[in-house]
């Protein structure tokens, strides 16, 4: 037997409170001068033997009616499937969780999973009893939870929307199992109404206790009939210049393999730019592309959408980018050299005319020339990226120049032509002592280039010709370049393994060291067709800050903004709407740290900060939750193998009464109208002892 | 509270008492005595003795007219009234007395004893005040000096100890003449059958006898509902009972108690006057003397 309400059983105590009453009473007793005691003599010992025998028949009525009135109150129960009088059914905590994520936003037949696991909680609510309480929550958003009865609980529900986070639904079962534990009813529930997504099942199950509740996990995953989608590897041209016409290229991915109709579109500052239809009929994954003119100088923003996906929107990837007129570039090189065939410079100046005269291109490069010793503050300030084709033309003066520049943002490519004194200048003052310069041995060393990082930005989108053209340069003794600190990467390599082109960023600039003269006695990389968008690739690359421009966040997940404002509020503008969000500053600890204010989560798109051009972040889905790889019901089960667990196949419509049946299926006795009866009972039974007394 | 007290040891309240209770025994007096009220022959010597002649200054009145009628002569009643009589008022000073508080068994026994002291020595009676318990006596007196020494003793009483009324009938019966009688005022809380055997002896010897038997309300109701420690004040022995449980059998025994006396004193021709508290001492002598009087129409 249990009790429904077992803290009135703390009113057992109050039994004891005729016996108590009755020892005071017999304590102070009160005294009568009686002059006729000779008259009560005869009377006494049958008196008081009846006396103590229905004074203690009347105590002990009046501790059992007390008793029995507690006990009724406390609602027993027998713990078996007895005769159930109406209503009392063993009250039961349930506690339902619902999963909001976006991946609940698969649609069939015009109805999501998520209106469906509303529906089957909603029936569930329904035929649970007004004693019952109810503990309600969803998996994504700020959303309080809900505790109430059922009457409470079904208006509550209509107000749950989809949410869009990572669906921790490992977390809420161990939370509810840990909350439930106090929860003063005998029956506990935990009703998981989910698509039982991988991701959402990472923790591990808190530890199981006698008088944990079971959990029920209704899933409704519908496993084989649905697909998913995403973008990956989204290619947005580096320091795209007005009027290019470049193109925006992106890798999708679907976990299923028969054809189904899928399109993507480009969307950038809200106007549809492109839209394209792809198979994924043989292909699990594949490359698109979008090729678009670029437009006004400034920031914008885009996205790239897939329509055709189970969830429609889930798999957007927004992204900003700025739009430039021209990239202001310095060639520090002689007049003369950049006249002169035999020299670096004039091959880097034919190449830069070549890009400029591109009709593609529609920017221009403003290249400047000027000779290495005129290099100062003023002409440098104004450039965003150096070119020196011969660096043993460098004085101190120059190099320190530069190393400033480096520090403050710009880009420099520089080649090295072996002359070990500015060899060394600048293998100490530029690249850290991160490198050693030194002249090969044999003297007449002929090597290729060798391993090219595909990935790198230099490389990557040159077309195949071009690579492997590339592939086929010819390095005549070039020194020997090696990298020597972390900090130093090396995009190429020649196919001797030394350092092609070694790579240092400092400060919020890059400095690109190409191991050779550009001059066609030491190479012939400037006669290669490649050369010019190498080039052209080169610059851009260079002048990127290489600061991250954009911080990525994932929808749900903690946003975090660096910034050095002394502000106690930031404002987020959403590049593509203009919508306006605040930040505030997330805690003392933290002070440079800005982040939305709790349960105004910011909705998924590119948004700058509106006091400071130079940060920009984006809101995307989350990665995990675009993973629909589901759970199966054994594997569920086997989570959770030390908890008491129900699973109930949800993949077709849920019999409501079917699942409260299974969920409410330990009934009991209720015992508190006996009790109540022996409470009347004893109560009328002192009444008679009394009265004859 | 201490009272003040003139030098007879008597506090002004209690003088204010006795004046009040001579005015009242007065006026019963004065109802009951010959020739002063409406009903010359009320009182407690009116008991006929003999014809004698008539003599110029007779009351008239007094002339019995049916002996004339057979005789011619005029003859008139004479009456015990006109000898003196001994009255011994045994009062109960025991300690059971002080049931029912100040205006409980006590004062209602002493103003009864106070009332009937008065009337008698009204009459020119020889009154004697016995203690049925502790205390001083007095011997028969008829002075109007001794009525107020009889009261004074009275009212210095207080109730105490044991009573031991068949001891003190007993030692009266002693001293008693041919025309005495004794006038008991008390509960009779003790064995009856010795009390009985005293008083069966008195009336051996021709002595009337009156018993006011004074019961408090309470003894005589019973009315108590709590359980309560029963106390008696005389013996100190207690009882710790429920009074609920015991009621019926309390009232059957005071009822057996009382029929034996009643059927006790009507053998005997002995009076016995139901004095409970509740009644006044007024109603009760002058019920008493009703009856008394109707009985000797009779």
């Amino acid at each position: 037997m249990s009790f429904l309400q077992s803290a009135f059983l703390i009113g057992l105590s109050l039994a004891a409170l005729p016996l108590l009453l009755h020892l005071l009473a017999r304590r102070r007793v009160s005294r009568v001068v009686f002059p006729a005691l000779m008259l009560l003599e005869g009377t006494r010992r049958r008196s008081m033997r009846i006396l103590t025998l229905q004074q203690w028949l009347v105590l002990l009525c009046r501790m059992a009616a007390i008793a029995m009135l507690v006990l009724a109150f406390a609602q027993p129960v027998l713990d078996f499937a007895g005769i159930n009088l109406p209503g009392t059914r063993t009250r039961t905590a349930i506690h339902i969780i619902i999963d909001n994520s976006p991946s609940m936003l698969w649609e069939n037949n015009g109805v999501t999973l998520f209106e469906r696991a509303i529906g089957s909680a909603s029936s569930l609510i329904a035929e649970s009893e007004y004693e019952d309480e109810i503990i309600m929550e969803l998996t994504c958003g700020d959303t309080a939870a809900f505790r109430g009865n059922a009457a409470e609980a079904a208006k509550a529900i209509k107000e749950y929307k989809p949410g869009d986070c990572l669906s921790r639904t490992d977390l809420k079962i161990n939370r509810a199992v840990s909350a439930l534990r106090n929860s003063p009813l005998p029956e506990r529930r935990i009703v998981v109404f989910s698509d039982f997504q991988a991701g959402g099942f990472s923790l591990e199950p808190v530890g199981h206790r006698a008088g944990d509740p079971i959990i029920a996990g209704v899933n409704f995953s519908p496993a084989s009939e649905r697909h998913n989608i995403k973008i990956k590897n989204l290619e947005v041209p580096i320091f795209p210049l007005s009027g290019e016409e470049l193109p925006v290229c992106f890798e999708i991915e679907s976990d299923v393999k028969t054809g189904i109709p899928v399109s993507t579109s480009l969307v950038i500052d809200e106007n549809k730019r492109g839209e394209q239809a792809l198979s994924l009929e043989d292909a699990v994954s594949q490359r698109g592309c979008f090729s678009i003119t670029f437009g006004e100088t400034g920031r914008h923003s885009g996205h790239i959408s897939i329509s055709g996906d189970s969830m429609p929107g889930d798999n957007d990837i927004f992204f900003t980018f700025d739009i430039h007129d021209e990239i202001p570039v310095i060639l520090a090189a002689t007049s003369e050299s950049v006249r002169d065939p035999q020299q670096g410079g004039y091959y880097i100046a034919r190449a830069v005319r070549t890009i400029s005269g591109n009709g593609k291109t529609g920017g221009s490069i403003n290249l400047r020339i000027i000779e290495p010793d005129n290099l100062g503050v003023e002409t440098v300030s104004g450039a965003r990226v150096v070119i020196v084709p011969d660096n043993s033309l460098l004085n101190k003066d120059g190099v320190k120049l530069l190393g400033d520049f480096l520090v403050s943002g710009g880009g420099i490519f520089m080649s090295s032509t072996g002359n070990p004194g500015p060899d060394s200048l600048i293998a100490r003052t530029l690249f850290g002592d991160g490198i050693t310069i030194t002249a090969r041995d044999s003297g007449s060393a002929v090597l290729n280039a060798g391993r090219l990082d595909d990935s790198h930005a230099l490389f990557s989108g040159l077309g195949g010709k071009a690579a492997s053209s590339l592939r086929e340069t010819l390095f005549f003794n070039p020194p020997l370049i090696n990298a020597v600190s972390p900090e130093i990467s090396t995009p190429g390599t020649l196919s001797d393994g030394s350092v092609f082109i070694a790579e240092r960023t400092s400060g919020a600039g890059k400095i690109l060291l190409l191991s050779s003269a550009l001059s066609p006695e030491k190479t012939n990389l400037a006669l290669k067709p490649a050369f010019a968008p190498l080039v052209l690739k080169t610059i851009k690359y260079l002048a990127e800050p290489s600061v991250p421009k954009t911080l990525n966040f994932t929808s749900g997940a903690a946003v975090g903004v660096p910034s050095a404002s002394k502000l106690e509020k930031l404002e987020a503008v959403n590049v593509e709407t203009g919508e306006k969000f605040n930040l505030l500053r997330t805690s003392e600890l933290e002070k440079n740290i800005f982040s939305p204010a709790p349960g105004s989560p910011l909705p998924r798109g590119a948004y700058r900060i509106a006091t400071d051009d130079t940060i920009l972040f984006t809101i995307n889905a989350d990665p995990l939750e675009s993973d629909l790889a589901s759970i199966s019901t054994s594997q569920w089960e086997t989570i959770y193998k030390d908890h008491d667990t129900i699973s109930i196949d949800a993949s077709k419509p849920v019999d409501a009464k079917k699942l409260a049946g299974e969920l409410y299926n330990k009934r009991a006795t209720a015992l508190w109208f006996p009790f109540l009866v022996f409470a009347i009972g004893f109560l009328l039974l002192e009444s008679a002892l009394s009265n004859k007394r | 509270m201490e009272q003040q007290r003139n030098s007879n040891g008597l506090s002004p309240e209690l003088i204010e008492k006795v004046a009040r209770l001579e005015l009242r025994a007065r006026m019963i007096a004065d109802g009951l005595l010959s020739g002063m009220h409406r009903s010359p022959e009320r009182g407690f010597n009116i008991e006929f003795l003999e014809h004698r002649e008539y003599y110029p200054g007779d009351d008239p009145r007094h002339i019995d007219w049916k002996v004339f009628a057979k005789t011619g002569r005029y003859f008139v009643k004479q009456h015990e009234e006109e000898r003196n009589l001994n009255v011994h008022i045994v009062l109960d000073t025991s300690a059971s007395m002080t049931a029912g508080g100040e205006s409980g068994k006590w004062d209602h026994g002493f103003v009864i004893s106070a009332a009937l002291s008065y009337l008698f020595l009204k009459q020119g009676d020889a009154v004697g005040l016995v203690s049925a318990g502790p205390g001083e006596s007095l011997d028969p007196g008829t002075s109007r000096n001794h009525l107020y020494r009889l009261l004074a003793t009275l009212a210095k009483r207080r109730p105490e100890g044991r009573a031991g009324i068949a001891g003190t009938l007993t030692g009266i019966g002693d001293k008693l003449g041919r025309r005495s009688f004794v006038i008991v005022v008390s509960d009779l809380l003790e064995e009856p059958e010795p009390i009985r055997e005293s008083l069966r002896a008195i009336r051996g010897r021709g002595a009337e006898i009156v018993i006011f038997h004074v019961l408090s309300s309470d003894e005589k109701s019973f009315p108590f509902t709590k359980a309560a420690r029963f106390v008696d004040p005389e013996s100190g022995k207690d009882l710790t009972i429920d009074p609920t449980a015991v009621r019926a059998a309390y009232m059957k025994n005071l009822s057996g108690f009382l029929e034996g006396y009643n059927a006790f004193c009507s053998g005997a021709g002995i009076d016995f006057v139901d004095a409970e508290v509740s009644r006044s001492p007024e109603e009760i002598l002058l019920e008493y003397l009703e009856k008394r009087e109707r009985r000797k129409r009779r």
